[in-house]
């Protein structure tokens, strides 16, 4: 479970990143943040993941407060980023590994393997240096990094941009089989089609503020589009 | 956690191409080096054999040959004999083939002689020994490993966060702290392939020129140069990591390392020089040697006047007597002399050691302030370590300057400042010098023979002692590191991940 109260983030240039934001995602649902870019839905997973510190407000994994024990709550929650960088020189399997490793995974046998092959990234692809991946590869591999640590939160930033249709819609019926054993998964996008498809609850967010809230599977997606531009455009109700 | 980063960094960095260069590099230039030195040291072994046979050749001269005992009597008028028996002969360092130090400016022998001790000329003066001077294993460590040690780390941190994978890294539970301190180790071992392979190809080499480093003090040796090198070499990673993580791009910390680069290696221990020489100039050593001279001149006029008054009162003749002195005549005036000979002795002695002594406190104040000025570099420091270890640095022209004087005192109270045979400065011949030679068969008139003087055997530092005087260039090294570390700790836990 992923909750953020109160959250407020003024970065050190005097910017106002997060104004007074909330949001709870329950276990074994999808939430999905939608924004202009510089709306503040980085800087959202950047406090969940403890890289930037909140100015006020708190924010919990699994009912841990991050600013209090943030390594107990990295433990808990993994992530994806919008373009994912690893090791260049590396191959996905190494990768993988040193990841896993990393937040105290081993991956024996064939695991890494089997966790790449869940991802979509097939045995030969798997041992070539991560230098020649294309841009879906990458996210593939990023996905099975997050996967592979077998944590019960998901947070993604903008996961399928950039990416062909078919491999967004792969990682979003990933997504969604994740939801279906019980992540709580939190990701930021400017999908609106994607996340009025996949997500349980869609928050807009503007200037750092969550200004709507709904849950799609209440409306259609038109609706949501509709939704969403009259939140840009500031007259949401 | 540290384990498992530092092991992936040092899977990369041995992958990549800077690595696999600049370690090739090493590997060729350390048994060069090795060899080129190497031969070196044959050359000036060879010349310490020569100046060492030619003064045992003069020492074996009996003590009636003619003018054995002139280089050993103590008043001339200003010129002084380079007699070869009278030499401390200086037998290359081993060490220096890994650290040259001052090996090739040192002198190849310093001379005794009644006019003070002066040093010969350097061992690299004889065109066949001089060379490639400056490139030994230091000199490499320094710049090609220096250089490398920048080069694993200059991006680990700046790299990373530009790159994006700083993210992912930061979002697994492990403290910032465990990262940087992996990615230190990482590039740590990574530099101890080029230098531990470098140095065991170098010691071949060298033990293939039948100049073994492997045994006994040299061993010991070896193995603190092999950790002052770590020692340096975690300075620059730990330098270049505190860069990295204070720039955001990995091209900003690249261009700030070379800049430290070239200012630790190539400029601050020459401008230290060039300070400390401006701010302490030492004056040359014909000058000073010039102006001793002059001083034993003006001393020596005063002291034929007072002979010439005691040969009056004797004698009581203005001039020189012709033919045979008696003995009752010479014994009278020789006991006349010898409080003023006693008085000329010692401010002859007082003269040439305020001379030397000025020279020497001018000298060890530059030494000092240039060492203090170098400090700012971990290389130089590395270098000083380098230099006591090879028994070539500054420490050790102090220790041989203090045993060589020390020994000319010990030849002037034996011979120097000895008085055999009769001088006259008769007033009438405007105080020109009459030598009426020693009578060699009169065992109180004969001078010592070489062989009956003392010799002189440098007393080599133990391994204590040159530890001892390396202690503060290995601290200024080791709080270089840690502070630099700190400093890189410090500001990636205060980082915000952008």
């Amino acid at each position: 479970m992923l909750e953020a109260i109160n959250l407020t983030k003024v970065y050190r240039n005097g910017v106002r990143a997060l104004s007074g934001l909330s949001a709870r995602v329950a276990d074994g649902e999808l939430y999905c943040l939608l924004g202009a870019n510089g709306a503040g839905k980085t800087t959202t997973l950047s406090c969940f993941l403890d890289f930037t510190a909140a100015s006020s407000g708190t924010v919990r994994v699994d009912g841990i407060d991050v600013a209090e024990r943030p390594m107990d709550a990295k433990r808990r929650c993994a992530y994806v980023a919008e373009t994912v960088a690893v090791y260049e020189t590396l191959s996905a399997v190494e990768n993988l590994r040193y990841f896993a490793q990393l937040c105290g995974v081993r991956l024996t046998g064939n695991a890494a393997t089997h966790a790449l092959d869940a991802a979509g990234l097939d045995g030969f692809q798997q041992s070539r240096p991560v230098r020649q991946y294309s841009k879906g590869m990458r996210q593939k591999l990023g996905i099975a990094i997050a996967i592979s640590r077998g944590t019960g939160n998901l947070l993604l930033d903008e996961p399928t941009s950039g990416l062909d249709p078919t491999a967004a819609r792969e990682l979003m019926e990933l997504l969604a089989r994740l939801r279906d054993e019980g992540c709580a998964i939190l990701m930021s996008t400017h999908d609106v089609f994607r996340a009025a498809s996949y997500a349980d609850r869609i928050g807009i967010m503007r200037g750092g503020v969550l200004v709507r809230e709904l849950a799609p599977r209440a409306c259609d997606r038109a609706a949501v589009e509709s939704i969403y531009a009259d939140c840009m455009a500031g007259s949401a109700a | 956690m540290i384990r498992h980063v530092a092991w992936r960094e040092l899977l990369e960095h041995v992958r990549s191409a800077r690595f696999v260069a600049l370690c090739a590099l090493t590997l060729l230039l350390l048994p060069l080096s090795a060899h080129v030195n190497a031969t070196q040291y044959h050359a000036r072994l060879a010349q310490a054999a020569a100046l060492r046979s030619e003064q045992q050749r003069k020492i074996a001269e009996p003590v009636t040959e003619s003018g054995v005992f002139k280089s050993m009597y103590g008043w001339r008028d200003g010129e002084v004999f380079a007699d070869a028996a009278l030499r401390a002969v200086r037998a290359p360092s081993r060490f220096a083939m890994l650290a040259i130090g001052s090996e090739s400016t040192l002198p190849a022998y310093w001379q005794f002689s009644t006019e003070g001790m002066e040093p010969g000329p350097s061992a690299s003066a004889d065109a066949a020994v001089a060379g490639a001077d400056r490139m030994d294993a230091v000199f490499i460590v320094e710049t090609v490993l220096g250089l490398l040690a920048l080069l694993l780390v200059f991006d680990a941190v700046s790299g990373e966060r530009e790159s994006g994978v700083l993210r992912l890294l930061l979002a697994a539970p492990v403290r910032r702290g465990d990262l940087l301190l992996g990615k230190a180790l990482g590039a740590m071992l990574t530099l101890g392939v080029p230098l531990v392979l470098g140095f065991g190809v170098s010691l071949l080499v060298l033990e293939m020129h039948g100049v073994p480093l492997l045994r006994g003090q040299s061993l010991g040796r070896v193995v603190v140069l092999l950790a002052a090198s770590a020692l340096y070499l975690l300075n620059m990673v730990a330098l270049g990591l505190a860069v990295s993580v204070a720039t955001t791009r990995a091209k900003s910390s690249w261009v700030a390392l070379l800049v430290v680069w070239i200012a630790m290696v190539l400029v601050i221990p020459r401008a230290a020089d060039m300070v400390a020489s401006t701010v302490h100039p030492v004056q040359p050593a014909f000058e000073s040697r010039q102006a001793k001279i002059d001083a034993i001149r003006q001393i020596q006029g005063e002291r034929a006047r007072a002979l010439s008054a005691s040969w009056r009162r004797v004698s009581g003749a203005d001039s020189a007597p012709t033919g045979y002195v008696s003995r009752a005549l010479g014994d009278a005036y020789a006991r006349a002399i010898e409080a003023d000979e006693q008085r000329f002795i010692m401010r002859k002695r007082a003269a040439i050691r305020t001379a030397d002594a000025e020279r020497q406190r001018t000298t060890e104040r530059r030494q000092s302030l240039a060492r203090a000025i170098a400090r700012l570099s971990a290389a130089a420091s590395y270098s000083a370590v380098a230099a006591n270890l090879a028994g070539t640095g500054d420490e050790a022209v102090r220790r041989w300057t203090e045993q060589v004087v020390a020994h000319q005192t010990r030849l002037e109270n034996a011979t120097f400042d000895r008085r055999f045979g009769m001088e006259l400065f008769p007033a009438h011949l405007d105080f020109l010098r009459i030598i009426w030679w020693p009578d060699l068969r009169d065992a109180r008139d004969r001078p010592p023979a070489y062989r009956d003087l003392p010799q002189f055997a440098y007393q080599e530092p133990s391994m204590s002692v040159v530890l001892r005087q390396s202690l503060l260039d290995l601290a200024v090294l080791a709080v270089g590191s840690t502070v630099w570390l700190a400093v890189a700790l410090i500001a990636f836990q205060r980082a915000e991940v952008q």
